[in-house]
């Protein structure tokens, strides 16, 4: 691999990464940055917060900017290394890990010894896991090379071993970003982020000053939890006991939630309909019935997955507690909310991970479903593991002071109403 | 005084070791075994063999408080003041005593602004502070800080190191990425390949 690195020096001199005006907006803050990226290495520095990996996953192409454009010439291949080396991971060992980069495992000696070769990589430390990262995309050497933190975890002898390998890509563009300040290589171009503005000296164009305070707000339908559980009963009661109900159902859906909120992503949606398509037309075909299944199954999941999206923290707790006390109550309220939690947290590591792939080039498809699960799984395994520590370090033994807050607005009230009548009318008079 | 006896866990290997009270650092480079140590002085891990006594009780017997390398990834509650709450609600304390520890811990790390806040829309600095909060909200005799720096740039990381000094615990292990910090803690304690190389008081058994 090195050795096909080395031609076609005259295209080089017109390699370039521009972010045109690019814009983004990320909760209350916007990441704005106007910058021409040429060969050498650029560091990026700024405070944890500043949105350098944002930004990192703008100017790769793993997120599209609300506005403006990441433009390329002369950059045939490009890699991003990820923050969490964990994320990257898709070989079953640390030699098929290294060729899933496309290079091979005798390239990266002598930082990946030859010893590690037949682990799994999961097994390795963190500081191993960035190790092996950096030493593949390195031997890898594409023409665009962008790195988010590329020294967290590194021991002082690993930064200076890559400051003097990101010396050796001066004709290639290396894009760095870290809070590093002792040990870093030397650069062309040094910028800052600040507050979400890519900031700077050294060929930096006007950057321009953008501050759209956008104050995050996360408004429900309920705003008493219990009403709200009540209803998601009432409602899916009504709905799986008959057609009637389950019409009922969908117009108070339709009625009582809020837009773009009401439906999860659309592949998710593709993939539960077929889910229910499919036994709802084998049934109408063989005995009949199959489209009121399709219907009552199709309101059911609409309504729940407008439930998960109506939860906020702390209902749980209010919840169980107000319902079984502060001993019994408690701990079932907060394994409830660990449990939501996991939920999403689950969903931002399936997004980390299907980045990763893409990185590679790859999809998650049959072939690499397996190591991808195998991944998220075990962040999980080892997260639950934290959290438990946590709780116990903090002395969570068995249940705990907790005051239900609940504010019943009469909107709650008249919505619950409706809901628990759509179960009665469906037990009663449809069914 | 904490004493560690014939500690055997891992690589670790520790025959005797005292620390005073204050603030003590442990270096030493990737794989040296300061998590290991960390979490067994902090109760997280039960060693294989050994004794510690901390004040002359054991670590599970005595208030210690936790800050991990992913503050920001460790938060278990959605608002700022139920986070450091969290504690003082497991110990099923009345809710006024929960409601003026907290305000007390919050102002004197100067968070109070922070109490009705979203945990997730914090700052990472912010979250650095709600952990050490949430750590020292039980008036630990030890706290433990295991490289919670490692993710922080340097100015986050000074700003840990005033708060903690603000009504720091009688005795504080920490392990850091930068050597300033190490510089200006009270005691260091240097770890390779599991054992300890300088620092403490080492005694005989």
């Amino acid at each position: 691999m090195e050795g096909s690195s080395q031609g076609g020096y005259p295209g080089m001199a017109d390699m370039e990464l521009i972010a045109d005006a690019l814009i983004y907006r990320q909760g209350d803050m916007t990441i704005s940055a106007d910058h021409r990226f040429g060969p050498g290495t650029t560091l990026i520095t700024g405070r944890i917060g500043s949105g350098k990996s944002t930004l990192s996953l703008l100017l790769s192409g793993q997120m599209e900017p609300e506005s403006g454009a990441v433009r390329r010439s002369g950059i045939e291949s490009e890699i991003l290394s990820l923050q969490f080396p964990e994320y990257h991971i898709t070989g079953a060992t640390v030699a098929e890990e290294i060729r899933s980069w496309g290079v091979e495992p005798t390239s990266v000696l002598p930082v990946i010894p030859e010893a590690m070769w037949g682990r799994d990589p999961h097994t390795l430390s963190r500081g191993e896991l960035k190790r092996l990262n950096l030493a593949s995309v390195l031997a890898r050497n594409p023409d665009l090379l962008i790195l988010d933190e590329p020294f967290s975890s590194l021991d002082a002898d690993m930064k200076r071993w890559f400051c003097r390998e990101i010396q050796k890509r001066r004709e290639r563009i290396t894009i760095i970003f870290t809070h590093e300040r002792e040990i870093i290589p030397d650069s062309d171009d040094r910028l800052v982020m600040r507050n979400g503005q890519l900031e700077g000296e050294g060929g930096s164009r006007q950057s321009r000053a953008m501050n759209h305070s956008r104050p995050e707000e996360t408004q429900t339908t309920f705003s008493d939890g219990r009403l709200r559980l009540l209803s998601v009963i009432s409602l899916s009661l009504g709905a799986f006991i008959s057609i009637g109900g389950a019409l009922l159902a969908l117009v108070w859906w339709a009625g009582a939630s809020r837009k773009g909120r009401r439906l999860p992503e659309k592949r998710l949606i593709a993939a539960l309909a077929l889910l229910i398509l499919v036994p709802a037309v084998v049934t109408e075909i063989l005995v009949g019935g199959g489209v009121s299944y399709g219907i009552r199954m199709g309101v059911i999941l609409l309504i729940s997955f407008w439930a998960y999206a109506e939860f906020r923290g702390g209902d749980m707790l209010d919840i169980f507690v107000s319902f079984f006390g502060e001993r019994f109550g408690f701990d079932i309220g907060l394994a409830a909310e660990m449990t939501l939690q996991s939920f999403h947290l689950a969903g931002s590591d399936l997004r980390e991970i299907q980045r990763a792939f893409s990185i590679k080039g790859m999809k998650i498809d049959h072939k690499s479903i397996i190591p991808a699960a195998l991944t998220l799984l075990l962040l999980h395994i080892r997260r639950a593991d934290e959290t438990a520590n946590l709780l116990a370090i903090r002395g969570f033994q068995s249940g705990g002071t907790h005051k239900p807050n609940f504010s019943t607005f009469p909107k709650d009230v008249i919505l619950t109403f409706f809901a628990v009548l759509i179960a009665i009318l469906s037990i009663f008079i449809f069914w | 005084m904490i004493t560690i006896h014939d500690l055997s866990h891992g690589i670790l290997r520790i025959p005797a070791l005292s620390i005073e009270p204050g603030i003590t650092t442990i270096l030493g480079p990737n794989g040296a075994g300061k998590t290991t140590l960390l979490s067994i002085m902090a109760g997280v891990i039960i060693p294989e063999t050994g004794l510690i006594l901390i004040d002359g009780n054991p670590p599970r017997s005595c208030e210690v408080g936790w800050v991990s390398e992913f503050p920001d990834r460790n938060i278990l509650f959605e608002r700022v003041f139920d986070e450091i709450a969290a504690p003082l609600r497991f110990r099923n304390l009345p809710m006024e005593a929960i409601e003026t520890r907290t305000m007390e811990i919050a102002e004197m790390l100067r968070i109070t602004r922070l109490l009705n806040r979203k945990t997730r829309t914090l700052s990472g600095g912010e979250k650095v502070l709600v952990a050490l909060a949430t750590a020292l909200v039980t008036s630990p005799l030890l706290l433990v800080i295991d490289e919670a720096d490692s993710h922080l740039d340097e100015e986050t990381a000074w700003e840990m190191q005033d708060a903690l000094r603000s009504d720091p615990p009688p005795y504080i292990l920490q392990s850091s990425q930068y050597r300033d910090i190490a510089a200006v803690s009270d005691d260091c304690i240097m770890i390779r390949d599991g054992r300890v190389i300088s620092g403490g008081i080492p005694r005989d058994g």
